[in-house]
């Protein structure tokens, strides 16, 4: 049966969006960005530095928006406690979409995020951010209950 | 509430975002697929999708954008875009 014919088709695009480096924590990082982005939208970081990368999963706690600059949106990023698979590196756009899908579907609405160099999802010792608002959402769709295409019909 | 728990660092550096962005299928071709967007997208425009259906279907596909046009859903600006199917890529291990 082809991927056509599968009842029940949903679709999500990878778009890839450059930005700047503000500030950098264990726990996430801020980056300023020519487009905008939903508190929650869900995805993958990657990190030039002078001296060093970084490539995590984050998400996107909260937006500032700065009317009148070249790059008008502060985004707040929290990086996810899930691991990219190991062959994920120099080829990594390509083989993107099944991880990030994959990884977005374990994070869920309410993963927990603990202190620490050794970030798990669990929460020892009381030491826990309570990550993303309460309607934040996979990929910041807003209302996965309801299609836009059930409005077109 | 402060939910920073770290100390933060100011540096310079060069970032990538990749996101996924919901899009809601209209119509769904093995040459072509016409969805409805919340960002517009350029015309030639290359990216992948994920395609799921119930089951656990999973299929990524490249697209390309053909087409663009603004279009207003339950009041709301929203974006129509149709794609030329480019290829569907094998799926990896996880």
């Amino acid at each position: 049966m082809s991927w056509w014919s599968w009842p029940g088709l949903r679709g999500a695009v990878l778009e890839q969006i450059p930005g700047r480096l503000v500030d950098i924590g264990a726990g996430g990082c801020s980056v300023e960005t020519a487009s905008r982005l939903g508190a929650g939208t869900f995805g993958f970081v990657e990190i030039e530095g002078a001296d060093a990368s970084l490539a995590e999963v984050a998400r996107v706690c909260s937006i500032t928006e700065r009317p009148g600059t070249a790059s008008p949106f502060l985004v707040r990023l929290e990086f996810l406690p899930i691991a990219l698979p190991a062959h994920v590196n120099a080829d990594r756009a390509p083989r993107l979409v099944a991880p990030l899908a994959a990884a977005g579907e374990k994070a869920g609405r309410s993963l927990t995020l603990v202190g620490g160099s050794e970030r798990t999802a669990s929460a020892p010792g009381g030491q826990v951010a309570q990550n993303g608002p309460k309607d934040a959402d996979f990929s910041a769709s807003g209302d996965q209950g309801h299609s836009l295409a059930d409005d077109l019909k | 509430m402060d939910r920073r728990q770290h100390g933060r660092y100011v540096l310079e550096g060069q970032v990538q975002l990749q996101v996924l962005r919901d899009v809601d299928i209209v119509r769904a071709s093995a040459r072509e697929l016409t969805v409805i967007s919340r960002s517009r997208a350029a015309s030639g425009l290359e990216m992948r999708m994920r395609i799921t259906a119930a089951g656990g279907r999973q299929a990524t596909l490249r697209v390309r954008t053909t087409r663009s046009q603004p279009q207003l859903v339950g009041g709301q600006l929203r974006y129509r875009l149709w794609m030329q199917v480019l290829a569907q890529e094998p799926e990896t291990q996880q």
